[in-house]
């Protein structure tokens, strides 16, 4: 009942079940091992280098990587908010709509998600930029004298994340959606449930597990965004991902580069495991 | 013969010419329908009938083109289902699997406004009431099929409705829990006083509980009346053939004043009884069941007597069915009960078989 569909849970299930399963998995463990958890150990061999915890020690306490932490942290929180908000509905429409309008929201939804994430975020720039077709039209219509500020700061960082990062949350809540009994609505109808009384205590339940899921992604993915908050930032606000960036490629401070990378880690496992608690206690 | 108003009772469901179309299909034409106070009517029909429609359209799930909906007086043809103040009880039972049994049935008094307490007391008294004092607990999904369906019950008749519904309620369980619930729900609906409209496919099901039956076909009643009335009158063809079993044969009448008989398609000349007003030539349809039909020790025994063959043969416990074919052809079914005094008959045999005149029914 509280199976949440993320892609590497059902893999190691698959995985456990059979040999024969196993087996074919093989290929794809391997490519892992020797692409993904090879230089993640040698990541964290680095932040440790010569046994010292002194990386660590900056990144936990270093006012600035604190600082950036928490407003990595808030961007995604505000992000996922936004996401589950907007997406819920799409969702639902989707999820109930007749055939022909529910294949044409679906492609409305897919077709961005299938372009790639660098022209969609300089579609973005060219929306919200100074001399951006929003500024243009607002200041052209004499609405506002002067340019809004859309771009280079975190409401164009939050637009464009939650831009990109909404099917990731629509798919999930979708495929719970198109499984829940519609007979239980009308019930609860029939019993005398106003519509918000059927949405809180029926349907929301009942599609927890979807929210959940779709929240976890959406998070995950917002704590290591870089694309997005580099351009549409435009070095205004600092996520970590750009600070590990930063440190790489401009300071060539690898060992603190390494420590920020594990407790982004860190914090993903975290954030996986809560979201996963909060789901098995939401159906129980 | 067929009543439409319940004469003695006080009328509650009031249906008027409803008529529901979907596209060029006729869902339900001209539909009236009068349900009296703590009266337990079976709307019964094949698939398509128009029987599911119905109750949707008196629950609300449904909006009829034309006609009205009356509850208690109340014209409640647009009202939406939830303040219509009626419990239904659906085909899947529809019990919120997130839900415990207890939170399942207090949800319709939660929705009413009534206290804590009072809730946590009328819920404990549902539960007694359908025999399972103790399950509160329990998720949906931790009981059977039987018990679901009596937590359904409970859950659409805790608020005291003014009229219970019930789709094809029975047809998941097997047969011997489907024959427990059926009476169960009959002693429950009558110690309650329940004003019920149930709807079946199950013939059976609806002879046995039903005060009366509507029997459906392509939209419209085809009959309305007490099951006794349904099975031994049956109003016409597709009644007799749709509610128990029959011998349905084709006939014409001949001669005229009182010494008026039949024949059949098939030749043979029957002794009949007929109303007043059938001119002969005229084809109607006979209606005769086959516990009717007996063995004969010899013809002449019975105002109908035939010579016939044993072609088949069915056990079926306290019944045996026969199949026997008459010299014209004419094949006949037979219902007699094990236990009694006719000797077996094994197919090939010969026998007598025979029916008086007033076994018949006569249908258009």
């Amino acid at each position: 009942m509280s199976t949440i569909a993320l892609p590497f849970k059902a893999r190691s299930n698959e995985g456990r079940q059979q040999r024969f399963y196993l087996l074919l998995a093989a290929p794809g463990f391997l490519l892992l091992a020797v692409l993904f958890a090879f230089p993640l150990f040698d990541l964290m061999r680095l932040s440790v280098e010569n046994g010292s915890l002194s990386h660590y020690h900056q990144v936990l306490f270093g006012e600035v990587y604190v600082l950036v932490f928490a407003n990595t942290v808030k961007i995604a929180i505000v992000v996922t908010l936004l996401c589950a908000v907007l997406g819920y509905p799409v969702a639902h429409f989707l999820a109930t709509a007749p055939r022909w309008w529910a294949l044409f929201g679906l492609l409305c939804v897919v077709l961005p998600f299938w372009t790639s994430l660098l022209v969609r975020t300089y579609a973005w720039m060219i929306l919200l930029g100074n001399n951006g077709i929003i500024n243009r039209l607002l200041v052209g219509s004499g609405l506002v004298e002067r340019p809004l500020p859309l771009m280079h700061n975190e409401l164009g960082v939050t637009i464009g994340m939650v831009h990109v990062l909404l099917p990731y949350f629509v798919f999930p809540v979708y495929a719970v959606m198109a499984r829940v009994d519609r007979t239980l609505l009308s019930a609860a109808e029939g019993l005398g449930a106003p519509p918000w009384q059927i949405l809180r205590r029926i349907y929301l339940p009942l599609t927890f597990p979807g929210v959940v899921a779709g929240c976890t992604l959406v998070f995950i993915l917002a704590l290591g965004f870089f694309i997005t908050p580099a351009l549409l930032g435009g070095g205004k606000v600092m996520m970590l991902a750009l600070l590990i960036e930063q440190q790489v490629s401009q300071m060539l401070n690898w060992g603190l580069a390494s420590a920020l990378c594990m407790v982004l880690v860190a914090a993903i496992l975290l954030s996986y495991w809560a979201m996963k608690q909060s789901a098995r206690r939401g159906t129980a | 013969m067929s009543t439409e108003t319940p004469t003695d009772r006080a009328e509650i469901l009031a249906v008027r010419g409803a008529r529901k179309s979907y596209g060029q299909v006729q869902a339900l034409e001209s539909v009236s329908l009068s349900v009296g106070a703590g009266e337990f009517v079976t709307l019964l029909g094949p698939s398509g009938s128009g029987k599911t429609t119905l109750l949707k359209a008196i629950a609300g799930f449904e909006d009829i083109d034309e006609g009205t909906i009356r509850l208690g007086g109340e014209d409640i043809t647009d009202a939406p289902p939830g303040r219509r103040n009626i419990g239904m009880v659906f085909q899947n039972y529809a019990l919120f699997p997130h839900m415990t049994v207890a939170q399942n049935i207090a949800f319709p008094l939660e929705m009413r406004g009534v206290s804590r307490a009072e809730i946590a007391r009328r819920v404990e008294d549902a539960l007694t009431l359908v025999e399972l004092g103790g399950y509160g607990a329990r998720l949906p999904r931790e009981l059977s099929g039987g018990q679901q369906q009596r937590v359904a019950l409970a859950r659409a008749t805790v608020f005291s409705p003014r009229l219970l519904l019930l789709d094809e309620p029975f047809s998941a369980l097997d047969r011997k829990l489907r024959e427990n619930m059926q009476v169960e729900l009959r002693r429950l609906q009558q110690r309650l006083g329940l004003t019920t409209v149930f709807v079946t496919h199950d013939q059976e099901e609806a002879l046995l509980l039903s005060d009366r039956i509507a029997v459906m076909s392509n939209g419209r009643i085809e009959q309305l009346g007490s099951p006794d009335a349904i099975y031994d009158n049956p109003a016409n063809y597709f009644v007799a053939g749709f509610v128990g079993e029959a011998n349905l044969v084709r006939a014409r009448v001949e001669g005229s004043g009182a010494g008026q008989s039949l024949r059949l398609a098939t030749g043979e000349a029957l002794a009949a009884e007929l109303p007043p007003g059938f001119e002969a030539g005229r084809e109607l349809q006979l209606v005769l069941r086959p516990e009717r039909i007996r063995w004969l020790d010899q013809a002449g025994d019975a105002s109908n007597s035939f010579a016939a063959v044993v072609v088949e043969h069915l056990y079926l416990g306290q019944d045996s069915k026969y199949r026997v074919r008459l010299e014209s052809g004419l094949e006949l079914v037979l219902r007699r009960q094990s236990l009694g005094t006719d000797r077996p008959r094994r197919p090939g045999q010969t026998a007598f078989v025979g029916w008086q005149a007033s076994d018949m029914r006569i249908v258009p």
